[in-house]
């Protein structure tokens, strides 16, 4: 898809739209994690693709990936899984940390090559989550759910990272 | 990219704050919860019947490679459930002479929403599903949740259209039961496994695999007899249940709409609804007890029975 030229009221107003698609997409995917997808014994089957789509439009279009879009997304993600309010968020915000870190890595690669990034990326966020939770909880939270479904994430980003294609042309960096 | 580090500091900020407050007042951000899952409750009705359709696809390939042991454990069940029918039928006639000779209050029907699980938690660290039924069908927080095998949490957010529940695996849930037979207390705990946890329990002395775990209604959340599980066994000093349901392929659940009997001090005050009193009956001592016989207060014939115990 070409790039939006032209100085009309319109293709302003849809120029200006554009610049929010990488935090719709990364709305939209907060929706899609808690689809019921199942579990395998405590391990949800499912990976966290809201993480995905932060990490691949922090490297890709970090303008239109702002702190304020990582909280948004975050947020949405506490209230809808009805968690504590801030813990997502606050493993995104993490995460976008360490993205724009490992950005200038990556610049002019393809997705693909920036996927061990994107297993720290999930091995942190994994730490996090685990310690956070336990502290808001006041218990040891079950390790293995969580690492279980960091692993299916880390995965799976390929996969992901190649759908979040289809967006790359909406706007410009 | 000192703006965006500012503003990154800023957000981390926030969020902390957030959850400090959160883990201060549980329920103010709760409203916002529930308006959030109402509100998307349609889009989540729209996405989840496919999402769902294709985990019970891949479920049946698994269970289509083991049909012959499914098939052979179905069989040994059912053999065994034939083998109770008759002591089940027994009791139950002891259990209406008891009923017959004291005055007993009998609980009103409970009366259930159903819903569909829509979407769940989406995250390592929690147990909970969101049903589509909400305020609007009646659904309150703290009752009952249960499918075709037997208890699976109890709501702890009620929206208008939907509620969350917290399932009994739920590292937060703790459920008092008794464990069967001896009717042993014990406080059923999550820990985000699928076997859940004996606390506390009072007696562990006889205690096998195979005993039935069932609700106890203390604190009147809950009606008692619900089945839980099964005790699954020992380890580490720990004894283990497996849920009575499967927690990996939930869909169509009841919520329990159940109220706590009132206490009754004076006879003469009026029943709750769907009761009707049955008089004590002088029973004459003898060598040889002849049979009760009931005659109900009201005219015609006392038509309550106990409610059925769900789940079993």
């Amino acid at each position: 898809m070409r790039p939006i030229y032209g100085s009309s009221v319109g293709s302003r107003i849809v120029r200006g739209t554009t610049l929010f698609v990488p935090t719709f997409v990364g709305l939209f995917c907060v929706i899609a994690a808690v689809m019921p997808y199942g579990t395998a014994g405590s391990i949800t089957l499912a990976p966290i693709f809201p993480l995905a789509a932060i990490y691949f439009f922090v490297l890709t279009r970090p303008a239109m990936m702002t702190p304020v879009s990582v909280f948004l997304i975050g947020i949405f993600h506490d209230l809808l899984s009805g968690g504590p309010l801030g813990l997502w968020a606050l493993v995104y915000l993490a995460s976008y940390g360490v993205g724009m870190s490992l950005r200038l890595l990556f610049i002019g690669r393809s997705a693909g090559a920036a996927w061990p990034g994107f297993v720290i990326v999930c091995a942190l966020s994994g730490l996090v989550v685990w310690f956070f939770a336990s502290l808001f909880y006041q218990t040891v939270v079950p390790i293995v759910a969580v690492a279980g479904q960091m692993f299916i994430t880390a995965a799976l980003f390929p996969l992901l990272a190649w759908i979040f294609t289809f967006f790359l042309p909406f706007g410009e960096d | 990219m000192v703006t965006h580090r500012l503003s990154l500091f800023i957000m981390i900020i926030i969020t902390c704050a957030f959850l400090l407050l959160d883990r201060a007042e549980a329920q103010v951000f709760e409203r916002a919860r529930e308006a959030a899952a109402d509100a998307l409750t349609p889009v989540f009705e729209i996405f989840s019947g496919p999402v769902s359709a294709i985990r019970d696809f891949l479920g049946g390939i698994q269970g289509y490679l083991a049909v012959h042991e499914e098939n052979a454990r179905l069989r040994d069940e059912n053999a065994r459930l034939l083998g109770l029918e008759a002591e089940v039928q027994q009791l139950r006639r002891v259990i209406d002479r008891y009923d017959a000779l004291l005055t007993v209050q009998i609980d009103p029907a409970i009366s259930y929403a159903a819903g569909r699980v829509v979407a769940d938690d989406g995250g390592p660290f929690r147990r909970t599903v969101v049903v589509n039924a909400g305020t609007r069908a009646g659904v309150d927080r703290g009752q009952a949740v249960i499918d075709e095998h037997g208890l699976i949490g109890r709501v702890v957010g009620a929206g208008v259209e939907s509620s969350r529940v917290l399932l009994v695996s739920d590292l937060n849930s703790r459920i008092p039961v008794f464990v069967e037979p001896g009717r042993r207390r014990a406080i059923l705990a999550g820990d985000n496994s699928n076997l859940l946890r004996l606390d506390f329990l009072s007696n562990v002395e006889g205690l096998a695999a195979g005993d039935r775990v069932v609700t106890t209604g203390e604190g009147g959340l809950m009606p008692p007899g619900l089945s839980v599980g099964i005790v699954a066994g020992e380890r580490n000093g720990i004894w283990r249940v497996r849920s009575a349901t499967r927690f990996d392929s939930i869909d169509f659940v009841r919520i329990m709409r159940f109220q706590f009997p009132r206490e009754i001090d004076d006879p003469d005050m009026s029943l709750p609804p769907g009761a009707q009193r049955i008089e004590r009956q002088e029973i004459a001592i003898d060598e040889q007890m002849p049979s009760p016989e009931v005659s109900p207060s009201s005219p015609g014939e006392a038509e309550t029975s106990p409610p059925e115990n769900e789940g079993d």
